[in-house]
């Protein structure tokens, strides 16, 4: 062996086939003679219909996708990563690479020189059985342009199944569209309207094709007030065109149509063309009744609600709306805000509940002003799936003599509205991290006080107990008490940095979730013995980071992990890279388990990584390249080699 | 022996060092060239001591980087066998026993190898300045002069990457070879030979000269421009 860095790509190569395959003396000889080759993010290692050079390459470290250029588009065949061979194929069959070989993040790859290797792979009978199975032209081909793009394997199934308007047609709109002639006279239209209890009646050619519509509003507009008289035709001021629509269509294509063409009915045709007969006619009512889980529909039943079970109810057509929005790639900002908004309705819901029942019971009002805090995930707007409960209440400083009914009053009506929750499907916390603990329901002073002593004196519980209250959001009462608690962290923790490096050295606890060799880092006992905890691992690391970084930086206002990434990137351009992709890779994080917590009705937390497919697998990976970024960036900034 | 390691001492330069002279060392045209087509050498040393003056070379390890690729077929590597053994303290370390020093190269043979090796090309290192520095010692016992080439730090390149100079974080800990190849998620399996050590290094030249990249460094010396 005639250097030291040749011996290690023989380890390195030595693992893997086909050269795992080969001999040990022809295998240090070959490792002698590679090329290491550092490729940049983007740069491309070979192109589509080039000839092959003398080169076979392996991936070190990184990741290299493959992808078949057809006409306009990329399509992504496959992507390699430790310990993949190609760009194989072409060279043994002398033929002009069939794929463009392009590294998606920084990469390490081995070019090996076949000269001399080449009577090996091919005599070599193990090695070429290995070669003609894995490298047969087609067989690489599991990631199909279908599959591309598609990080869920259940995802096109769902949407068929569930989002096309032929199933909501069978059983919203099955009835046969009631119909008329161009020539019918506009009395006779209503009163056909009227016996069939629809809104809208669709003229129709004698070969029933649509010719236009006329509905309620149409006869609002000229029949009542008198511009046209009873016995005009319908074909005088119909709407038309009228725009059709195929029955296969989605939801959100009808929406989308709807919305452009500044229109209430579509009709449903055949073909999609006017020109085929009509089956149907879908108005914006149908849809919102069809869909019965349309969010602001759902805010509104939530504040009609007499009872927990009904809000549970609610909380469940909710579930549905998320899961539809997750697989219809609705941006995930989008949907923590939507999932948030039903969530405060609900908490407030169960507020006004409780202050109703306490009326009832004789045991009055709230003696003074208040607030609820949502804390933890509920504080950050990221509670997508109904997770535990974490809550906190604060209300105004009252006299000293009064202090204890007041507060027997507001721990009563804690555990009413916690209870209440409870019962709608949001789990009690297991750490009591609610308002009905007498801890987390104290007067204003109170609080800053707590405050203040954890800051003051970080220890690890009061660092545990920051990384939950500091992420407060108030969801009902006075909210000018949140912004004066806000500020009073903010002070106190500019008078007190060294609380920022111990927030910064918990954000560190937790390292990137990727072992040595880019394998999950799982579980090593428990009850997940071997899982992947992508909340643990992949998640709160984020989520910590982003706390400690804004706190630094005097941000209050911002509880959502990545709106606090976001307005870090502005804050610090020169890092704005590194905070984007960890908002990104929260983002997909997030959405990664709120889809595994609906298929496997949990909280979506473990998952086995076996179980995951190869671009999951990739996916989630690539997720985790920003944490070990944030964590050195911490680890600078606050000095932490200093403090452990 | 004496006479044998005494053989340049005050006398004729290598052979080497003649040829070597030959290379363009033009600053004005080197610097205009861009990263891909300049060849740049990363070494390390490994010696008895961390006194440039009195302590001597113990091996050489160098990779040539030419438009990010290393060739492994072209790599340098020499142990030295030096007229007295190494100091007791230095040997845990990096592992040469004064036994293996037995089948290595002279002084002499080792330096004109690396003249020959190096070429022109631009010499990076961690800390190089102690790396040349006794090599330029070495050289002087062997009747050559100093270095002519470009050279570069790749613990300067690391501040440079990560904003550090403008900021109150700098602390030397984080910049060592260990520190940067944890924090850039390098495998550190050959530490403490030197050619494991400037495999590693030219590594992290090539991600730092990527990063660099990004921000519109093109050309040897922008590469070069002191922060």
């Amino acid at each position: 062996m005639s250097n030291t860095i040749a011996q290690r790509v023989f380890d390195f190569l030595k693992n893997y086939p086909p050269f795992s395959l080969v001999e040990p003396e022809v295998l240090k000889r070959v490792s002698n003679r590679v090329i290491v080759h550092y490729v940049e993010p983007k740069q491309i290692i070979f192109r589509q219909g080039e000839e092959p050079e003398r080169f076979i390459y392996v991936v070190r470290e990184g990741a290299v996708q493959l992808l078949r250029t057809e006409e306009e588009d990329r399509i992504l065949i496959d992507e390699c990563d430790e310990g993949d061979v190609f760009g194989i194929r072409p060279l043994l069959a002398q033929q002009p690479y069939a794929l463009t070989a392009m590294a998606v993040e920084e990469t390490l790859i081995y070019a090996i020189n076949i000269e001399g290797f080449e009577e090996v792979l091919n005599e070599n009978p193990k090695v070429s059985f290995y070669l003609a199975t894995n490298f047969a032209a087609g067989v690489r081909n599991q990631y199909s342009s279908e599959n591309k793009g598609r990080i869920f394997l259940d995802r096109d199934m769902l949407i068929d199944s569930n989002f096309k308007l032929v199933e909501v047609q069978s059983m919203e709109t099955s009835r046969a569209p009631v119909t008329c002639s161009p020539d019918t006279k506009v009395r006779s239209a209503a009163l056909t309207m009227t016996d069939n209890e629809v809104g809208s009646i669709v003229v129709v050619n004698e070969m029933d094709h649509p010719i236009g519509i006329l509905t309620d509003r149409d006869l609002r507009k000229n029949i009542a007030t008198g511009k046209y008289p009873l016995d005009t035709k319908v074909s005088a001021f119909m709407s038309k065109p009228v725009v059709c629509i195929s029955p296969d269509m989605t939801m959100a294509d009808v929406q989308i149509s709807m919305v452009r063409h500044r229109i209430h009915h579509l009709c449903v045709t055949e073909t999609g063309k006017p020109d085929s007969p009509v089956q149907g006619v879908i108005s914006e009512h149908d849809l919102l009744v069809i869909q019965g889980n349309n969010p602001a529909i759902l805010l509104k039943e939530i504040r009609k609600c007499k009872r927990p079970s009904d809000l549970k109810q609610i909380r469940e057509k909710a579930e549905t709306l998320l899961r539809k929005y997750l697989h219809q790639e609705v941006a995930i900002s989008f949907i923590s805000t939507i999932m948030s908004e039903i969530n405060d309705a609900i908490i407030r819901r169960a507020i006004r509940l409780s202050e109703k029942q306490m009326l009832e019971e004789e045991l009055g009002e709230a003696p003074v002003k208040y607030c609820w805090l949502g804390l933890g995930s509920e504080g950050r707007e990221e509670q997508l799936l109904r997770t535990d409960q974490d809550n906190a209440l604060v209300y105004e400083d009252v006299a000293e003599e009064k202090a204890d009914e007041v507060k027997k009053w507001f721990l009563d009506f804690s555990r009413r509205v916690t209870r209440i929750l409870n019962q709608v499907g949001f789990e009690f916390c297991p750490g009591d991290m609610m308002a009905s603990n007498p801890a987390w329901c104290l007067s204003i002073s109170e609080w800053k006080e707590q405050f203040s002593r954890w800051i003051l004196n970080p220890n690890q519980n009061s660092i545990l107990y920051s990384t939950i209250f500091f992420d407060f959001r108030g969801i009902q009462g006075d909210m000018q008490m949140t912004e004066m608690l806000s500020a009073h962290i903010l002070h106190s923790v500019s008078r007190q940095t060294i609380f920022l490096n111990f927030l910064a050295k918990h954000a560190l606890d937790n390292p990137p979730p990727l072992s040595f060799f880019r394998n999950f880092v799982v579980e090593k006992s428990g009850e997940h013995k071997n899982e992947f905890d992508i909340k643990k691992r992949a998640m709160m690391p984020l989520t910590d980071a982003a706390r400690v970084l804004v706190l630094e930086a005097g941000v209050s206002g911002i509880n959502n992990t990545f709106k606090r990434f976001e307005k870090m990137a502005e804050l610090e351009p020169q890092n704005a890279d590194i905070y984007t992709s960890a908002a990104d890779a929260y983002e997909i994080l997030m959405r990664y388990r709120a889809l595994q917590g609906l298929k496997s009705g949990d909280s979506g937390r473990y998952f086995k990584p076996g179980e995951l497919n190869k671009m999951q697998r990739l996916q989630l990976r690539n997720c985790f390249q920003p944490i070990s970024q944030l964590q050195s960036l911490l680890n600078l900034r606050f000095q932490l080699s200093v403090l452990r | 022996m004496a006479w044998f390691f005494n053989r340049n001492r005050h006398s004729d330069p290598l052979p080497e060092w003649e040829s070597y002279l030959q290379h363009d060392f033009s600053r004005k045209r080197q610097k205009k060239m861009h990263l891909e087509e300049t060849r740049f050498v990363v070494f390390d040393t490994e010696t008895t001591g961390l006194n440039h003056q009195t302590d001597r070379i113990l091996s050489f390890g160098a990779v040539g980087i030419l438009d990010g690729k290393i060739d492994l077929g072209n790599v340098f590597e020499k142990f030295l066998v030096q007229d007295f053994a190494p100091a007791p303290e230095s040997i845990p370390i990096h592992g040469i026993l004064p036994k293996s020093t037995q089948w290595g190269v002279t002084e002499a043979d080792a330096l004109g190898a690396f003249l020959d090796y190096i070429g022109n090309a631009v010499l990076v290192g961690h800390h190089v300045g102690f790396d040349l520095a006794i090599t330029n010692v070495a050289l002087k016992r062997h009747g050559c002069g100093k270095l002519r080439n470009l050279h570069l730090d790749t613990r300067d390149l690391a501040l440079r990457v990560e904003h550090v100079l403008r900021t109150r974080f700098y602390r030397p800990e984080d910049y060592t070879l260990d520190a940067l190849c944890e924090r850039f998620e390098l495998t550190p399996s050959d530490r403490h030979t030197s050619s494991g050590d400037a495999y590693l290094t030219a590594i992290l030249l090539l991600k730092f000269m990527y990063r660099l990249k990004t921000r519109g460094v093109e050309t040897l010396s922008e590469l070069l421009r002191v922060l």
